[in-house]
């Protein structure tokens, strides 16, 4: 841990002082990170594309002020956030989600059938505000904790619990109980 | 214990309670089958959810993402403080507002005393003059280099101030501030236009341009 966590800060460092090398390795590092919140947000692949290519120049361009904002992570969600946000109340949103998971063995009915569950999945999504939105996507895409979360969206740790909440309560609504878990139970 | 609420049972259910309520809840869940059905459905609306996320293979690879990012890369960053280059004119004009203060004071003053209103300044001014020109760093370097002493000095400047009316002395102290205060703003303008033509980051963007 203290040994990613020095790389991290050293390659943060690097890239700070207009380290170019350094910074393609962060956003080799970061860049899945990025791309599957922005489409958890933006709801397509195409839209989170350019969402985390202007991301990562935002990042570029403000890393040497980065020190005082927190841990390095924390940061680069929030931009996400606040960028993929954007990108919505642009009107860019569009759910376009058949190519989410490329598995060329799969079987064509299952494929159909995984499609299907994702389109209803990412329609339910598409319906939450987009606080809520962004709070569950940061909790269930990539699992942070709820203090991380407030820190990512600066909001107190009470009304990420209450967002998360709302947004699974409208979540599970609208899925409906024969969602089951992608066939899970 | 009763019934755990929805948020309670939702922190449960993502591992961020600990201690006694965590204890509690856990030991509520293992009696009550309501608030394990409502737990489960917690789950597995997590599990759909992690299930349908997209993997990174879903979008573009790693190098078609940095040769589109690389190219979008500005060449300077934004500065890290961008009010900066609007602080040399921003100074320039403190410092006219600062000299058109001082000197419309000096005028005040003067148009004070010609009426009568505040004791004549000249007396103190010259007091002070000749306490300026008989400093120890002055006698030891410039006069020391000319040859003068000075009390020589003091009295060359105080004698003919002296032989003057109070009015006159005055006029003279006044049109010393004027042109003293006008000399310093002429010369910040002349480096601040130097640096904006010659040295500024817009001047030397353009130079380059012209080559």
């Amino acid at each position: 841990m203290d040994r990613e966590t020095l790389s991290e800060a050293q390659l943060v460092e690097a890239a700070a002082s207009g380290n170019v090398r350094a910074f393609s390795q962060l956003v080799r590092e970061y860049r899945g990170r990025v791309l599957r919140t922005a489409c958890g947000i933006v709801g397509s692949t195409e839209e989170a594309e350019d969402v985390a290519q202007e991301v990562f120049v935002k990042v570029w361009n403000n890393l040497p002020r980065y020190r005082a904002l927190g841990t390095f992570s924390s940061w680069l969600y929030r931009i996400t956030v606040n960028a993929a946000v954007d990108a919505l109340r642009h009107g860019q949103n569009e759910v376009s989600l058949d190519d989410w998971q490329r598995d060329p063995n799969e079987p064509p009915e299952e494929v159909a059938l995984r499609v299907d569950q994702r389109q209803r999945v990412r329609r339910a999504l598409g319906a939450l505000p987009p606080g809520a939105r962004s709070a569950l996507i940061l909790r269930e895409y990539e699992q942070l904790s709820y203090k991380e979360i407030a820190e990512v969206l600066q909001i107190p740790i009470g009304t990420v619990m209450s967002r998360l909440n709302y947004a699974r309560k409208l979540l599970k609504e609208r899925l409906g109980p024969e969602t089951n878990v992608g066939g899970g139970a | 214990m009763r019934h755990p609420d929805e948020v309670q049972l939702q922190a449960y259910h993502d591992g961020e309670l600990e201690g006694q309520v965590r204890q509690q809840i856990h030991a509520h869940l293992g009696q009550c089958a309501p608030c394990a059905e409502r737990l489960r459905e917690w789950g597995e609306l997590s599990a759909t959810l992690r299930q349908t996320r997209p993997a990174v293979e879903a979008f573009g690879s790693d190098g078609e993402f940095w040769a589109r990012l690389a190219g979008r890369l500005p060449k300077t960053r934004p500065s890290a403080w961008p009010l900066v280059p609007y602080l040399p004119p921003f100074l320039l004009g403190a410092f006219g507002l600062l000299a058109e203060g001082l000197m419309s004071i000096a005028f005040i003053v003067y148009a004070l005393i010609g009426m009568g209103v505040i004791q004549p300044l000249a007396p103190t001014l010259t007091a002070w003059l000749s306490k300026a020109l008989a400093d120890p760093l002055l006698e030891n370097s410039l006069y020391a280099w000319l040859g003068w002493s000075s009390s020589d000095v003091i009295r060359s400047v105080t004698q003919p101030l002296g032989a003057m009316s109070l009015a006159t002395q005055e006029t003279i102290f006044l049109l010393a501030v004027v042109l003293g205060l006008g000399t310093f703003l002429s010369l910040v303008v002349i480096v601040y236009f130097s640096w904006a033509m010659c040295w500024s980051k817009t001047a030397r963007l353009d130079g380059n341009r012209g080559k």
